[in-house]
Order: C-alpha cells, then structure tokens, then sequence
C-alpha cells in the first residue's frame, strides 16, 4: 500500500493545475466583446448597373445612401439593376418596356 | 536852446559818458537820470540821437556781459567742467540744479532789472526831448521806443553766445525732476481713486476722473503742487526774461514727454490682462496737464494768448466743455492735451507691437491690451508698423524648425482672432497671415493637424497652451451661426431696395489693401476658410478627415457617434453637403449598424434557446458585435487574412447567415483583421483584461490548446506571415504573457505561456490591472491606407487618362491636363489639386513616360 | 474646338452627366479601336473621329461623327450622325443621317457610346458597294430645316447592311 501512495499522489497533483509542469493548457481566454467589421454587398453577378453605370454597391446618381435606400432589383431575365434606374426607364418607354441588356421583354422577378 | 558849435557837441557826449558811466556801473543808483536830460537832449537836437542810444545799448552790454553773466555761468562751472559719470553724482542731489539754478537766475535777473531800470531812464528821457520836438515839428529820430527791445535782444543775444553746451541739460534735470514731485504728488492723492476706477469700470472712462475725491486731501495737495508749480513758474519767467523762451519750453516739453513715456511704459508693463489706455489718459489730465495749465496760469498767457491761431484749430479735435479743476481749457492746453495723448498712442503702440507675439500667445486672456492697442492705431493709423514687426517677430519665434505644427497652428488662430478685433476688414490679417501660411504648407502634419484640431477636442498632443482643438470647433459653431444669418440677408431680406442700400454702403478699400487680393475675399473673416487656404483646396482637407474618421469609428467598440455627427454636421455647413457626402455615408453605417445588430442578436438569441441542447457556448452571440460599411465610400482599407478560433468564425457566420436572411439579396464580407476585442485571460491565480485587435486575440486565443507554439506553425494556424506574427506577438510577450525562446531552427521561435506569477517579473504584473481596457495597437500601423499612398495609388488611375489625352492632343499644358481631368473624370472622379498633378506628372516625367516641354507635357517617344 | 454653337437643348440630367463622366473615363481608358474622341470641354456633344477598317472600302479614310446627347440619356439614345462629307454608304444619307436602328428604336440604355461607334464601324465595314440609300435626294430633301433624324419615322428594312 505504501508503495502506491506517491503516485496517487501525482496523480492528484496532475489533475490540480498550475502545480506541475503538464501539457495541458491551464490559461482561459474569455471573450467579452468581440467587435467585428464587415461590409456588405449585393449578392450580384455584375458590379455595375448597366443603366447609370455606378457601382451596385454604391448607389444611383438620384440617391444620397446606398444599401436598403437604393436597392436592386432583378429581371425575370435576371439581369439586375439599381431599382430606381429601371423604373426610369420601364416608365420612359411607350411600348412594352424590354431588358436594357438583354432586349427580353421585362419583367419584375417575383 | 541854440545849436552851438561843434565844442558843445563834444561836452554834451562827454558828459552823457560819464554819466551813463555813472549809472550803468553805479550800485542801485539811479539818481543820475535826472542829471542826463540836457546832455541827451542836447545830443538829439545835433541828431545823434541812435548815437546816444546805440553807446547806452553798448555800455549795458559790457557791464552785464563782465559781471552779471560771467558770474551766472559760474555757478554751474562746476557741473560743466565734470565728466559725465561726475554729472550724475550732481543730478542725485535732491537739490540740484534747484538751488543753484534758482539763485543764479535771481542773481542775474535782479542785475537785469536793474539795468531795464537804467534803461527806461533813458527812455524817459529821450521820450520826453521827441515830445518836445514833435511840439515843435522838429524832425526827430525816433529811439524811445525801440530801446527796450533792444536791450531785451541784447540779453539774450549775450547769453546764448556764453551759453555753455551743457545748460539745456541743466533745465532738463530740473524739469524732470520738478515734474516727478508733481507727479508723486498727484499719484499719493489720486491713487486710490484712480486704482478703483480702472479696475471696475475698464478704465477706458475718462470721466471717471469725476469721481467724488476726499475734499480735504486734494485741497492740500493743490497747495503744495501749487506751491511746487509757483516755483517752477518762478524759474520759468525768470528764464523767459533771459531770452530762454524756447529753450525752457523745450526743455519743459521734453522733460512732460519723458515723464509720460515713463509713465506709459510703468502702466504698461508685461501685464496684458488690464486695459491701460483709461489710465495713461487719466494720468495726462492729471498731471501734465495740470501742471502746464498751473505754469500758464502763473506766467499770465494761459487765456488764448495764441488765440489768433484759433482759425487753425483743428475741426477733429473735440474741445471738451471744461477740464476737471481747470474749467474753460486754453487754446494752448487742448493743442497740449492733444499732443500728449497722440504722444501716449504712440507710445503705448510701439510698446505693445513690440510684445506682440507674447500678447497673441497670451490671447484671449490678453485682450485688453489688444483693445488698447486697437485704440492706438486707429488714431496714430501706424499699421503698418505693426504688420512689419510682427512679421518679422514670426519669423524669427514661431516659423522655425522647433516650433511644432500644432503651437504654430495654435499661435495662428490667436492671431487671427487678436487681429480681427484690431482690424475687421481683415486686411493686416492677410499681411501677417501670409508667411505663416507659407510656412504650414511646407510642414507635412499640417493637415493632419488641422484636421484633428477639427475633430478632436483636445487638439491633438498641445503642449500645454491654450486648447485649440476647442476654439476650432467653436468656430465652426459660430460659422454655423453666421451662416444662419448670412442666409436670412440672403433671402429673406435681399430685395432690391436692400441690394441698393447695399451698394450705397460700399466702402473702399482701406489703403492699406493689397490691390492683388480681392476685397471679397475680406468680407467676412473666417478662419476655417483659412485653415483652408493653408491646405490648397478643402477636397484634401475633406479627404484628411474622411481618412481620420474611418480609422475612428473601425476603432470603436461601441456606436455612439453623437460628436462625430455633430462635427460632420458643421463641416457640411462649411464645406457643402456634397463634399461631405461620403462621410456621412459612413456614420450612417454606424447608425444602420447598431439597428440591424440588435436585430441580429435578438433573432440569434431566440433561435439559440429554442435549440436546446446545444453545447454550451464557449461565446454566447452576445459578445459579437459588427460594423458593416459600405466600402464603396470608405477610404480603401488594409485588409489582411486572418484564421480566427473555430468558434469565433462560427459566430461571425452565423451572423452572416442572419444578415443575409434579413437583408436579402445583401450578405456580409468579414474583415476579419479589423475591430477591437476586449478579452480576459483567465489563470489559475490571476486575470487580465486586455482591449486587442482581432489578431492579437487569435493569437492567444491558441495558446488555450497548446502553451507552446513554435512562429511557423502558428503563423500557419493564424493565416498570417511568419514576420508579420512575430511582429504581433511581441505584444505578448511585452505584456508578460508569453515567453520567447529559440527552438531547434534559428528563425523559428517558440513562445510558451507564461502560467505562473513566479515565472514571470512581479514588476511586469504590478500594473496589470491598471492597463487593463488600454488599446494597444501596434506603433505605426493602421487599418486605413494613409493619404499619401492613397493618393499615389489613385494617381495612377488617371495614368492611362492622361496617356490617352496626350495621345490625341500631342500636348498639353498642367492646367488643360486639370480642367481636363477636373471635367471628365467621373469614376473615380478627379478631385486633386493642380499641385498634386504637378506632383504625379513630375513623376512620369522621370518615369520617361512623359516629357516636359515650352511648359507643356506630351509623350516620351 | 467645337464649341457649343449647337441649338439650344436642355441641360443633361444629373443621370446624363454622372454616366457620359463615366463613359468618358471608360472612353479615355480603352477607346474602341479605330476611333478617336475630340477632347472638347462640351461633354453634350462629342465630335468622334472614325478611321475606316483595313481591308474595307473605307479603309485610309476618316470620318467624323457627332454625338449630341438628350437631357434623360441614356434613358432617350444620343443623337448620331456624320459630318460633312459622309461616307457613302446605302445606310448614310448625304446630309450624315444614319439609318441604324439601335440608334432609333432598338435604343437601351445599356448602349453606350463606344459600343455605338462599334455598331456603325460594323455596318461601314460591311457595306458591299459605296453609294447613297435609294430614297436619299428625297429625304435629304425633307430634313432640310435642320431635322433631327430622331424625328425620322424609320423603316429598316435591310439587316445585313
């Protein structure tokens, strides 16, 4: 029995960090505030709007803010544009309005 | 009586010698004047009358000149014949030149009298022969009357030639010293009246000097400086009756004017917060005055006696009603009160131009002394005095090498303000504001400066003066103001009549204007408007604060951007709301950011307790927080590749995934290496909180799954360089966390956990918790491209524009490059300065891309 | 230089000036091959060198187009023609009017002026013989008053040309 109880006993040790020299890590990280940053962009193929020209992640030349100010909108054809850009020109035409990209007759994508 | 022979002629003449011997040289005895009658007449009747008189004139002359002036020179042979350290010792004496200048003069003068004595014996005697004559319409010489004149030239003339050189310098010790007693004099009774009245009502008043005195103590006081001023008047007339009449008043004049500089610079003193101006005028009615109004009084010409120049008199000069304890002044005490307040203008002036860099530093505390000296110039009109000394005062303190930006930044908005209030047209401002300028635009932290003065108020690191971060914000506030009214003008009021009434109240340039500069620009003085014109154009003024604002706000660890809304909102005031746009766009992602954060984390909550059973959150979503820019309007920003902990990168997606879900189409681009962590590290017997960046957490966020990581294999793990970790993880180390060793390869170092307060220096520790929560980025770096590489990069975007420009032109020169890029460069649209382009060019010049030709730049062949 | 001596037209929209910016500074970047932009300080009206196409009939002559652009472009096409002397081309009339739909009805506002000027290189180059459009003495005749094509009712009737 005698002959057990040093190693009981480190074992015990072992077990109570910060005694014995261990593999085991023995510091704790707590997060507490991670400030992150990020940017957005929209989820499109191309990066400019064929219309104005201006980046989608900016915004068309009649806005002040870009993102939910000046979103887009997607063609059945799904061709994207700043949604004030196509408005214009859907209401500018006399005549069925049709993609300014693709010639196909325009349609909302519902 | 017969005319009688030539014999007679000469009996009379011998007698009339003897007898004027007699008289001239008798002791006090006129009893011969009787006596000289027959023989004068007797010589007038033979015509000889000028004879007569021109021999009398002539025997005065030599006994007076023998006696009388030989023994007055005399007594200041002592003073003459000393050297000029001996003088001194004469001048300490307080009875000196007094005792002997006053004795002297009645010595002479009572010799003098004596002889005006003689001398209208004479007269009568040749008056009463011309009454007889004219009785007899005899012709007769007529000598009587020009005798007395005569003899008073003949004084005079005597004693200016044996004038020795030093006497006017007698006179002047007397009256300086005379006027110092008068003064202490003054100064002991009116002293506390005066100390009172300029120190509660500005003492820029003069009336104050009406102010109730005790009655008792100024009545002695005017007996004894009437006492004092008799004497003076005394030695006054007796000098006069010598013929000294000039000399004594300029003696007298400069020994006021001495008193008053004195004065003025005893007021004055180094002491910028008390306006003096009320006192020096004070003290000029108080004592000169009183004392020059004393002295006329007393030699019986104050009353206009120069009232035939009353015609001269300038219509400018306001006569005041009465003078305190003088009533009704004289013509000659006004042209005095003028002079001696010109005098003091100008005094006073000069002393404060020569201080003034010190009174501007000293600004706003200094103001008084500015009002004063404000006051001066107007009436002196002596600015260009100013202009020139203060230039070169610049020059000398401030435009130099050790002279920090923000002092001199500092030093120039004080001098704007100082100047402004001296001269609002704001045409020295241009002067003096000129070479500082030049000089901030060699400096390179200029804009820096000014634009962290702009929003930040603390102005940076000041040393110590003033705070001009505070006064540069003000100023957009009240340009804010200004620009309210200046609109209200505009519209509301700006209807014909107004515009006419406008143009009815234009005034020219004041002189002083450089005709170069156009008087618009003087309308108003702004001093954002010249901060600006420090910078070139306001676009890179713009820029600089866009780039300052974007590494603020990624710094931050909370939303709250209230000053910042406030600042931008005073820009835009100034700047336009166009050229403000882009920053606005970034604080209203700040804004846009807090809202769809607590949407996110209130949805992510819900869906995290209704998935039971989890694993418990090593981090609860709670502890993330996003900002999510539109990068389209940022100035570019460094982003670097970062692996984050498992769990970390499980946060940020999720949070992606929910922005995604409520902003579709939109979705999230982390920029994992921006932002701010706060953390705790947590040991068996301590904690420390430590605020990081995103990569110093991810460092030692490993070190919880291993203690010992070797540079490579954690640069690996982290998805960063290996020299760009090490760089990184010395802030660990430096914090006592970890610890350095070299491995088996030289360039691979292993850092170990530092796991126990008795492995690691106890000092290092010690003040742990007091440095918990400090942002600690490493020195140098920034997540935002400074301006000067950003400018270099977007240069080069209009490379190939200005290529194609000269392929189709051959040449052009820098200013149809500007205007034609200013014009038709809309993506990214062109918003340098000519001397940016200048800059950019010269580069392509040496390049070899370009050639610089005649002032125009084509293509290198 | 082309200075402004056009008839009075209304100001470009901010859209109008915001985009031929851009398209300029596309322009200035990659110019389309064969063509040269006048720099001119009129961003309404572009004056546009043509150089025919090797191996065309028009190959070592030059042309020069005039672009004017309407207030709501490009929501209304720019109009186009050529200046004096046009080329001779079934599709050109003498007086420089281009018989080119997009130019008309097929106008989108995803045209731009380069990919035009690529429109009117194409049709150029592939023209078979060199000659004015049948009907060209009479409509030259109708648009003497300075008309714009624009007001011209087209009929295209030929898409190979």
């Amino acid at each position: 029995m005698r002959a057990f109880l040093p190693r009981t006993l480190a074992l015990l040790c072992s077990q109570r960090p910060g005694r014995l020299e261990l593999p085991l890590a023995r510091m704790k990280v707590k997060i507490l505030q991670w400030h992150a940053v990020a940017s957005w962009t929209w989820d499109a193929q191309d990066e400019t709007c064929g219309i104005c020209r201006m980046a989608f992640d900016g915004c068309c030349p009649d806005c002040k803010f870009p993102g939910d100010d000046c979103p887009l909108i997607w063609g059945a054809c799904n061709h994207a544009f700043h949604l004030h850009c196509i408005l214009k020109w859907v209401n500018s035409q006399t005549s069925t309005p049709l993609c300014p990209m693709c010639r196909r007759e325009w349609q909302f994508k519902g | 009586m017969q005319l009688d022979d030539s014999d007679g002629a000469l009996d009379s003449w011998a007698g009339f010698c003897a007898l004027t011997g007699d008289l001239v040289g008798g002791a006090g005895d006129l009893s011969v004047g009787p006596r000289l009658a027959p023989a004068v007449a007797d010589l007038c009747a033979r015509g000889l009358a000028t004879l007569v008189r021109d021999y009398f004139l002539h025997n005065l002359e030599e006994t007076f000149k023998n006696n009388a002036v030989k023994t007055f020179w005399q007594k200041f042979h002592p003073y003459n014949n000393s050297s000029a350290v001996e003088r001194i010792k004469f001048c300490v004496q307080e009875s000196w030149p007094e005792d002997v200048l006053s004795t002297a003069l009645e010595d002479i003068c009572l010799e003098k009298s004596y002889q005006e004595k003689c001398v209208l014996v004479l007269v009568h005697t040749l008056q009463s022969y011309e009454e007889k004559a004219r009785n007899r319409k005899l012709q007769a010489a007529e000598c009587s009357s020009s005798l007395m004149p005569r003899y008073q030239l003949m004084v005079s003339s005597v004693l200016l030639t044996t004038l020795p050189l030093s006497f006017p310098e007698i006179l002047n010790v007397y009256f300086k010293k005379k006027l110092e007693e008068l003064n202490t004099l003054m100064d002991g009774s009116g002293d506390n009246d005066q100390l009172a009245s300029h120190e509660f009502s500005g003492g820029s008043n003069v009336s104050a000097w009406d102010s109730k005195m005790d009655i008792d103590s100024q009545e002695t006081v005017i007996s004894e400086s009437g006492n004092l001023v008799k004497n003076i008047g005394k030695v006054v007339r007796d000098l006069r009756c010598l013929g000294f009449t000039s000399m004594t008043e300029d003696s007298y004049s400069s020994a006021i004017i001495w008193l008053l500089k004195s004065k003025v610079h005893e007021l004055a003193g180094d002491d910028y917060r008390i306006p003096v101006l009320g006192c020096v005028k004070k003290w000029i009615q108080a004592v000169p005055l009183q004392f020059l109004h004393a002295l006329l009084t007393y030699l019986g010409d104050s009353v206009d006696y120069e009232s035939e120049s009353s015609g001269l008199k300038s219509p400018l000069a306001s006569r005041p009603s009465s003078f305190p304890g003088i009533g009704v002044p004289s013509e000659a005490l006004l042209r005095w009160h003028m002079r001696l307040e010109y005098f003091a203008y100008e005094t006073l002036q000069d002393l404060r131009i020569g201080k003034l860099f010190e009174i501007i530093v000293d600004y706003p505390e200094s103001s008084p002394a500015i009002e004063d000296l404000k006051q001066c110039l107007e009436y002196t009109g002596q600015h260009s005095k100013l202009v020139d000394s203060f230039i070169s005062s610049l020059r000398y303190r401030l435009l130099t090498a050790g002279a920090s930006t923000n002092d001199i930044l500092h030093q120039y908005v004080s001098t704007i303000k100082a100047l402004r209030s001296i001269d609002p047209t704001g045409v020295f401002l241009e002067a003096v504001g000129e070479p500082i300028r030049d000089y901030l635009r060699g400096r390179k932290d200029t804009i820096k400066c000014i634009v962290t003065m702009l929003t930040d108020g603390s102005g940076g690191n000041t040393s110590g003066a003033g705070n001009a971060g505070d006064n540069l914000l003000e100023e957009l506030n009240r340009d804010a103001e200004n620009q309210e009214n200046a609109d209200y003008d505009d519209h509301t009021n700006m209807d014909e009549k107004q515009a006419w009434l406008n143009s009815e109240s234009w005034e020219p340039d004041p002189v002083e204007a450089d005709p170069l500069k156009g008087s618009r620009n003087r309308r108003k003085i702004d001093i954002l408007g010249l901060m600006v014109s420090i910078i070139g154009s306001k676009d890179q003024l713009v820029n600089e604060y866009r780039v300052m604002l974007a590494e603020k706000l990624l710094s931050k660890s909370d939303f709250d951007i209230d000053s910042d809304i406030r600042t931008l909102e005073l820009l835009k005031i100034h700047f336009g709301e166009s050229s403000m746009q882009k920053c606005e766009i970034m604080l209203n992602d700040l804004i846009d950011s807090k809202r769809t954060n607590s949407n996110i984390k209130t949805s992510l909550l819900r869906t995290i307790e209704t998935v039971t059973g989890q694993e418990e959150a090593e981090m609860s979503h709670d502890v993330l927080d996003a900002t999510i820019i539109s990068s389209n309007f940022w100035p570019p920003i460094q982003t670097e590749d970062l692996t984050v902990p498992a769990s970390v990168d499980q946060m940020l997606s999720d949070f992606a995934k929910r922005f995604h879900q409520i902003k579709t189409p939109r979705k999230l681009l982390w920029k994992k290496n921006l932002g701010t962590v706060k953390l705790e590290l947590q040991f068996e017997d301590r904690s420390m909180q430590f605020t990081v960046v995103p990569v110093h957490a991810a460092i030692i966020m490993r070190f919880q799954e291993n203690p010992s990581w070797t540079s490579k294999t954690l640069a690996t793990e982290i998805g960063i360089p290996v020299d760009s970790l090490n760089r990184r993880i010395g802030f660990w180390t430096s914090k006592g966390v970890l610890t350095e060793s070299v491995g088996a390869d030289v360039d691979d170092h292993i850092f170990t956990v530092v796991d126990s307060m008795s492995d690691v220096n106890k000092n290092s520790i010690v003040n742990e918790s007091s440095e918990a929560f400090q942002m600690n980025e490493d020195e140098g770096e920034s997540s935002i491209s400074s301006v000067e590489e950003q400018l270099k990069k977007e240069m080069t975007v209009y490379e190939k524009f200005i290529i194609g420009m000269l392929t189709n032109f051959g040449n052009m020169t820098l200013d149809k490059i500007h205007n034609t890029l200013k014009m038709f460069c809309a993506e990214p649209s062109y918003d340098k300065s000519l001397q940016q382009l200048q800059g950019f060019l010269s580069g392509l010049v040496s390049d070899e891309k370009l050639e610089m030709r005649d002032g125009s730049y084509l293509l290198k062949k | 230089m082309t200075s402004s001596s056009s008839p009075a037209r209304k100001m470009l929209s901010k859209i109008a000036c915001n985009r031929l910016q851009k398209e300029l500074a596309e322009w200035q970047a990659s110019p389309p091959g064969g063509f040269n932009y006048k720099v001119s300080d009129n961003l309404q009206r572009w004056i546009i060198e043509v150089s025919g196409a090797e191996g065309t009939l028009y190959a070592g002559e030059k042309y020069q187009l005039q672009v004017d652009f309407p207030e709501h472009y490009p929501m209304e096409a720019p109009q186009v023609i050529f200046m004096n002397p046009a080329p001779m081309h079934p599709h050109i009339y003498s007086n420089g009017h281009i018989c080119l739909d997009i130019l008309y009805d097929s106008w989108s506002p995803a045209m731009t002026v380069s990919s035009v000027c690529i429109s009117i290189l194409s049709m150029l180059s592939s023209s078979p013989a060199k000659e004015r459009p049948a009907d060209n003495d009479r409509y030259v005749r109708n648009c003497r008053n300075g008309r714009s094509p624009k007001e011209t009712r087209w009929w295209f009737h030929d898409d190979k040309v």
